[in-house]
C-alpha cells in the first residue's frame, strides 16, 4: 500500500466561514491521504469540522487555503465545470438517500449511470447488475415510499457506486439504519474498496461500523488529532501480546505501543546493529531469523539465534552502555522497532514491563 | 452535426433518459390536478379575451362572410360595415362589362325603420335588413340559396334564426311586421348578430324597396363581384381601380374582412381592452407556474443538490425546470381547450357572437402557455441553482 499514490491528498489544508470581522476558521491546516482500497472513518464532536473536509474533498466547496489533490488533480486550481466533473468520479452517500420520490430505484439509480453517456439496454443492465449486489433485484421498479429505510440507503449506495468510483464520500450512511441494514452497507462499501480499490471516507458516529475501518480520524476543533492505522494496530497488538516480554500487558498500552513502533525490513546477510554503537531502538523479530554474535574482552561470545516474537536491543537503552553485541539477519527479517524515547516513556508508565525486560534480560544471561 | 442529426440525437436523448421532469410532474396527483386546473385558469383567462376579441371582428364581419363573391365593391367613404355610405349602382355595371366579370349583386342595408315585430311579445326590435336583386345564388351557403326563390313572393322575408332570442324565434311561416307593414317569415339563414345589430332579416329587391320607399336602387352599399373561373381577382381588381373613379373601392373579400377589423381596431379600444385581457392572462399564469415550480423546487431542493452532487451541471437543472413548465402548460392546456370549448358555446349560446375555436386560434394561445410557462420557467431557475450539494451533509 505503502508505494501507491493517494487517491486524496490533503496538505495543510485551512478553511473559514464568514467574512471579517466576524470569519471563524475551521479547518486548521490538516493534513491527510486517502489510499486506494483503504476505509478511513472520521470521528469527531459535532462542529469539529468533519462535513467541511468532506465537502472539501468531495470539490463541493471551494479550497481557501493549503492544497487537495484528488486523482492528481489540485481543485484549487480547477474551473466550476471541471469541478462538476470531478465530482463524477465520487460516489456520495448521505444520510438522507436524497432520492426522488417520483422515480423506482432503478431510475433513480439511472440517473447516476446516465451522467457516464450510458443509456438505453446498457444502462439498465449496469443498474439491474449493482441493485442486485446490494440486494434489491426484487424492489428495483419500486418507489423509494414503498421501500424500507434500509433499503432505500442502499439505493442511495448503488447510485453511489454504480458508476465504480474510486472515492467514496459517506456522511452517517448507516445512522438512520438498524443493526443489520447497517452491517449490509458497510459491507458493500468494504467490497468496493477491495475489488475497485476505492478509497472510502465514512464520517460517522455509529460505533456499530469502527471494525470495518483501516484507519480512524479523530477530528477536534477543526485539526486531525489523531490519525490511526486500526488494522495495522491490530496487528501489531495481536503480535506483541504473542511476545513473552509484552504478553501481560493492558491492551491500551499495547495499542499505544503499536502506534509508535515502525516496521523495518532487512535481507539476509545485513547487519541491523552493530556492537559498540549507540542504542537508539527497541527491535522485535516480526518474521524472520537473526544471528546475535559478540566479544566481551576479546572473547568470542557463543552465538544466539532469535527468531518471530523474540526481541533484542534492549540493554544499550536500559543501561545506557553501547550495543554489547552485533545482530545480522540471517533470512529476510521484518522488524517492529521502538524508538529509544517510546520505550523509555513506556518503561516508566509501567514497571512491570521493566521488571519482565529486566527478567528476561537476566535469564537470556 | 447538422440540425437535424442535432434534432435526432436530441429526441432519441430523450426518448432514452429518465423523464424526471414528467415523474416528478404527474407523481403527486392531487397536485398534478391542482396545478393543472390552476395552468388552466390561465390558459382560460387568455382564449376567452382571444374569444371576445376575435368574436368581435368575427362577428363585425360575418355580413361579408355569408356572401358569396370573390371581389367586393364599397363606397371609398365607407370605413366599418355599420355605416351607411353607398355608391352609385352605374359603378357595378362597368364592374360587370370587364372581360373576368361572371356577376355582379348590389346589396343593400337599411337599419334605421327597420324595426321587426315579435308577434309572440308584439316587441318592436331594430334589426338590419339585407335586400339584393335577382335569383342567382349569393350566399357561401348553399341552404340559404335554396331559399331565394321563396322570396319572389312580395312581403316575404328570411329570418336570422341566430338572432338573439330575445328578438324571437319567426320560424318559417310566421307573419309579423317589419316596418309597421306585414310580411310572411318564408325561410331561415344563419348569419348571426354582431355588437351593433340584434338580428338580421334578408329579404328580395321587391319587397325591400316596397317596405323602404326612401331607399334608392341606385345607391348600393356593399356590391357582390363574382368571377369567371379561372379569372385572376388581382388582375379584375385592378382594371376595376383603374376604370372606376375614387368615389368606389374594390378589395377582395378577405382584404376587404382584413381591412374592416383593422378599422375597428383603430377606431375602437375594444382591441386595446381585449387585448390587456390577454395580457393579463398571460401574467396571471406566470404568477400561477412560477409558484408552482416554486414550491415543487422548493419540496426537491435535496434531489436537486444531490443531482449537482452527482455531476450534473446547473444547465442540466435549468433544463429539468424548464421541462417541468412546459409540461405543467400542456397539462393545463388540455382540459383547458375543452372548457373554453364549453365556454364559447355557452357564450354563442346567450350572446348570438360566434366565438371559434379555429386551429390558428389553438395554436396562438397554445404558443402563449408556453411563452408564458418559460417565462415562469427561467424565474424558477434561480431556485433551482441555488441548490448546494454542500448543505446535504
Amino acid at each position: 500500500m505503502g508505494s501507491q499514490e493517494p487517491i486524496v491528498r490533503v496538505r495543510a489544508l485551512s478553511h473559514s466561514f464568514g467574512a471579517e470581522p466576524n470569519r471563524k476558521r475551521v479547518l486548521h491546516e490538516n493534513d491527510l491521504d486517502l489510499m486506494p482500497g483503504e476505509i478511513v472513518i472520521m470521528t469527531g464532536p459535532s462542529g469539529s469540522g468533519k462535513t467541511t473536509l468532506l465537502t472539501l474533498i468531495g470539490a463541493l466547496r471551494s479550497v481557501q487555503e493549503g492544497s487537495v489533490v484528488a486523482f492528481g488533480r489540485e481543485l484549487a486550481q480547477l474551473s466550476p465545470n471541471e469541478l462538476v466533473e470531478i465530482r463524477r468520479e465520487i460516489g456520495f452517500i448521505f444520510q438522507d438517500h436524497n432520492l426522488f420520490d417520483s422515480l423506482t430505484a432503478r431510475e433513480n439509480v439511472n440517473m447516476a449511470v446516465e451522467l457516464t453517456g450510458s443509456d438505453g439496454d446498457a444502462r439498465d443492465l449496469r443498474t439491474s447488475e449493482i441493485l442486485a449486489k446490494v440486494g434489491l433485484e426484487d424492489r428495483m421498479n419500486y418507489k423509494p415510499a414503498s421501500l424500507s429505510g434500509g433499503q432505500r440507503q442502499r439505493v442511495a449506495v448503488a447510485r453511489a457506486i454504480v458508476n465504480r468510483p474510486k472515492l467514496i464520500l459517506a456522511d452517517e450512511p448507516t445512522a438512520a439504519l438498524d443493526k443489520d441494514s447497517g452491517r449490509d452497507v458497510v459491507q458493500i462499501l468494504k467490497a468496493l474498496a477491495e475489488q475497485a480499490q476505492a478509497a472510502v471516507l465514512i464520517v460517522t458516529h455509529d460505533p456499530r461500523i469502527l471494525d470495518a475501518a483501516d484507519r480512524i480520524i479523530n477530528l477536534v476543533d477543526g485539526r486531525i488529532v489523531s490519525d490511526v492505522a486500526v488494522k495495522q494496530t491490530v496487528k501489531i497488538v495481536e503480535f506483541l501480546q504473542k511476545c513473552p516480554v509484552f504478553e501481560q500487558q493492558p491492551i491500551g498500552m499495547l495499542a499505544e505501543f503499536a502506534a509508535l513502533v515502525k516496521r523495518e525490513a532487512f535481507d539476509a546477510g545485513e547487519v541491523i546493529i552493530r556492537q559498540g554503537e549507540v542504542g537508539d531502538k527497541f527491535y522485535i523479530i516480526e518474521s524472520g531469523v537473526v544471528d546475535v554474535s559478540g566479544e566481551k574482552g576479546g572473547v568470542h561470545l557463543k552465538d544466539v539465534e532469535l527468531t518471530t516474537g523474540d526481541f533484542f536491543g534492549e540493554v544499550a537503552l536500559l543501561t545506557g552502555a553501547p550495543r554489547n553485541a552485533t545482530v545480522m539477519a540471517r533470512r529476510p527479517v521484518e522488524v517492529l522497532t521502538l524508538a529509544k524515547e517510546h520505550f523509555d516513556q513506556a518503561l516508566q508508565r509501567s514497571k512491570t514491563l521493566e521488571e519482565r525486560l529486566r527478567e528476561a534480560l537476566y535469564r537470556r544471561g | 452535426m447538422t440540425i437535424s442529426d442535432l434534432l435526432q440525437w436530441s429526441t432519441r436523448k430523450a426518448a432514452t433518459r429518465t423523464p424526471v421532469a414528467w415523474r416528478n410532474i404527474v407523481h403527486n396527483k392531487v397536485t398534478m390536478i391542482l396545478s393543472s386546473a390552476a395552468v388552466a385558469f390561465a390558459v382560460i383567462i387568455m382564449f376567452m379575451e382571444l374569444g371576445f376579441l376575435n368574436g368581435f371582428y368575427d362577428s363585425q364581419t360575418s355580413l361579408l362572410q355569408f356572401f358569396d363573391a370573390d371581389l367586393v365593391m364599397v363606397s371609398r367613404a365607407l370605413q366599418i360595415l355599420n355605416g351607411h355610405e353607398t355608391f352609385d349602382r352605374a359603378r357595378l355595371i362597368q364592374a360587370a362589362a370587364l372581360d373576368g366579370v361572371k356577376a355582379v349583386h348590389p346589396i343593400y342595408v337599411e337599419d334605421t325603420v327597420s324595426d321587426l315585430r315579435d308577434p309572440d311579445s308584439g316587441i318592436n326590435h331594430n334589426t338590419r335588413i339585407i335586400g339584393f336583386d335577382g335569383d342567382d345564388a349569393i350566399f357561401c351557403s348553399g341552404e340559404a340559396n335554396e331559399l331565394i326563390v321563396r322570396l319572389r313572393s312580395p312581403m316575404t322575408i328570411l329570418f336570422d334564426r341566430k338572432s338573439r332570442s330575445f328578438v324571437g324565434s319567426l320560424p318559417p311561416g310566421t307573419i309579423t311586421e317589419l316596418a309597421d307593414r306585414a310580411v310572411t317569415v318564408v325561410g331561415a339563414v344563419a348569419l348571426g348578430p354582431d355588437y351593433y345589430y340584434d338580428a338580421n332579416v334578408v329579404t328580395g329587391g321587391e319587397t325591400f324597396f316596397r317596405l323602404f320607399p326612401d331607399q334608392r336602387r341606385s345607391q348600393v352599399f356593399i356590391g357582390l363581384i363574382q368571377l369567371k373561373s379561372g379569372a385572376s381577382a388581382h388582375a379584375v381588381q385592378s382594371d376595376l381601380r383603374r376604370i372606376t373613379g375614387a368615389d368606389v373601392d374594390v378589395f377582395k373579400k378577405s382584404d376587404l374582412v382584413n381591412r374592416e377589423k383593422a378599422n375597428w381596431r383603430k377606431s375602437t379600444p375594444v382591441g386595446y381592452i381585449f387585448t390587456m385581457g390577454v395580457a393579463v392572462g398571460f401574467v396571471i399564469g406566470v404568477f400561477i407556474v412560477y409558484q408552482i415550480l416554486h414550491t415543487e423546487i422548493a419540496d426537491h431542493l435535496p434531489q436537486l443538490a444531490t443531482m449537482k452532487a452527482l455531476g450534473y451541471h446547473n444547465r442540466d437543472l435549468a433544463l429539468l425546470v424548464l421541462q417541468q413548465a412546459a409540461l405543467l402548460g400542456m397539462l393545463g392546456f388540455v382540459p383547458a381547450i375543452f372548457m373554453t370549448f364549453f365556454l364559447y358555446s355557452m357564450l354563442t349560446m346567450t350572446t348570438g357572437i360566434v366565438t371559434k375555436l379555429t386551429l390558428s386560434r389553438v395554436g396562438l394561445v397554445f404558443f402563449l402557455t408556453l411563452g408564458m410557462c418559460f417565462v415562469s420557467g427561467l424565474l424558477a431557475v434561480r431556485k433551482a441553482m441555488s441548490a448546494d450539494p454542500a448543505d446535504l451533509f
